[in-house]
């Protein structure tokens, strides 16, 4: 893709992603409708929701991306697994920090070790130690193999994570009722989640196309630097 | 009911923060690159002289 | 190709069991950093009899688990130190055939520190450990080659990169997650005398998630492994 060309696609991609973000915060805070129990509050759901989707969403990509690079050893493979993954660590931020500030005015703690937000954590952690491992390997080519690796190993954890995480739960249950995320939801509200979901996915595409092109770039330095040398 | 309004406009602005900085960082490393790579292509032009 | 992977897997067992019975380093670490985090945590924790039951099966894996990781990057460091990693990658075989037989030469010796540990633990939170041996052998077992299987494999990535000593923990921890899970609880049934059909699920995650993981690694590992 020439430099306009992806010049162009950024803009637009941004434009779309303002718009469909600022009308996204039109309908959840003025069209949704108030939830009975928990009122104005419930509307972090917009945000914390659609968030948990697109980490989720980008740690199947680094998934995908490890595989292909293991099998077809293309580096356009591990960039998009290295963007993947940064993009996928702030949108897990940004669920670990809703989590919590839904919790407390509604449930009266900062934390529930439910088993959906425990899972989160420790998503965190492992895709947090994926690009701790991608900062220590200078050679690139070393660097992807290892993250592909790890890659493959994380994402096949996760559902082992969950797993020990809800029957872990059912054995220590909490004295709060966890549930109240999807249960009985305004089918407006369903609008709401998708909007947003779609104005952060929007979002989020910008971020990893920008990502991508900053690990293109990378190579590109690495190689005129060793032609240079010789 | 207006339980956690305070917590409701901390959790947008926290991460409506956390996501600029990033795309003011993904902008900051991106720029550190293209100057780099600025520099190469001058010095290699100036080496075929 | 399975025969060539047990040969391989054989020898560098056999290699590494003697090279260990040698300095025994690995052995000795696990143990002593085992014992010395154990004493921590009677500092930490007041062991008095109700609950330090519920809590010492936690932390007898707490201390597994930091033990464990400070054997691992011994046993790998021997590796890289002597270089023989450059003559096992010559091995025309299966390089997973390496990965096999480094997990069973590290399970072992985590295997023998923790049973050598569990005395000393019983005394500090006055806990009847051997009422059940046979279930406190297998539940070892299958958490401690959780453990391994992982560990021996990140063990050999983290040999690969800048930070070796900071990637293993920070790699092994949040992945085995289930594996403290299931092994912390099996041990509270365990421990506080339930019957062990309560631990039945436990177990089997354990099983499903070490199958599934060595198989996966022992795939990887020519990956990690070859330059």
């Amino acid at each position: 893709m020439s430099e306009s060309a992806r010049h162009r696609l950024s803009l637009v991609l941004l434009v779309a992603a303002l718009l469909l973000i600022v009308s996204a915060w039109y309908y959840a805070f003025q069209v949704a409708p108030t939830e009975r129990t928990m009122g104005t509050i419930q509307r972090i759901f917009y945000l914390h929701l659609p968030a948990a989707f697109l980490s989720f969403l980008a740690f199947f990509v680094v998934f995908v991306g490890s595989l292909a690079y293991l099998w077809t050893r293309r580096m356009g493979w591990d960039w998009a697994a290295a963007s993947a993954a940064e993009v996928g660590v702030v949108f897990c931020a940004a669920v670990l920090i809703t989590g919590p500030l839904w919790a407390k005015p509604v449930w009266g703690i900062w934390w529930t070790w439910d088993a959906r937000l425990t899972t989160t954590l420790i998503l965190f952690l492992i895709y947090v130690a994926y690009l701790m491992l991608r900062l220590y390997v200078t050679d690139a080519e070393r660097r992807a193999r290892l993250a592909a690796v790890v890659g493959i190993l994380g994402f096949v954890d996760v559902p082992l994570v969950y797993m020990a995480n809800r029957w872990w739960r059912t054995q220590h249950p909490e004295p709060v009722i966890a549930g109240g995320e999807g249960s009985g939801l305004d089918p407006r509200m369903w609008w709401g989640v998708l909007w947003a979901f779609a104005g952060l996915l929007t979002f989020a595409g910008l971020l990893f196309f920008q990502r991508y092109r900053m690990e293109a770039m990378r190579a590109e330095l690495t190689q005129l630097a060793r032609r240079l040398r010789r | 009911m207006e339980i956690g309004l305070k917590h409701l406009f901390y959790a947008f602005a926290i991460v409506w923060a956390l996501l600029l900085g990033y795309v003011f960082s993904l902008a900051r490393r991106q720029k550190q690159l293209a100057d780099e790579l600025e520099n190469l292509k001058k010095s290699a032009g100036r080496r075929s002289d | 190709m399975t025969s060539d992977t047990g040969r391989v897997t054989l020898a560098v067992f056999r290699k590494d069991l003697l090279a260990e019975r040698r300095t025994k380093e690995v052995f000795t670490a696990v143990l002593l950093f085992g014992f010395t985090v154990s004493v921590a945590f009677t500092f930490a924790f007041e062991p008095t009899s109700a609950e330090a039951r519920k809590i010492s099966g936690g932390l007898l894996w707490l201390a597994f688990l930091f033990a464990a990781v400070l054997g691992l990057n011994r046993a790998f460091a021997r590796e890289t130190s002597n270089q023989s990693l450059q003559g096992l990658r010559l091995i025309p075989a299966d390089l997973g055939g390496i990965y096999l037989g480094k997990l069973a030469s590290n399970l072992l010796f985590l295997l023998l520190a923790e049973i050598v540990l569990l005395p000393p633990f019983g005394v500090f939170f006055d806990l009847t450990l051997w009422a059940r041996p046979g279930w406190l052998l297998l539940i070892l077992l299958l958490g401690t080659w959780g453990l391994a299987a992982l560990g021996t494999m990140f063990s050999a990535v983290s040999a690969n990169t800048r930070m070796q000593e900071l990637m293993l923990p920070l790699l092994l921890l949040p992945l085995t997650v289930p594996v403290l899970i299931a092994a912390i609880e099996s041990t509270v049934v365990l421990l506080e005398g339930r019957p062990m059909s309560e631990a039945a699920l436990w177990l089997k995650l354990l099983t499903g998630f070490n199958i599934v993981f060595t198989l996966l690694c022992w795939l990887l590992f020519d990956y990690v492994i070859q330059e």
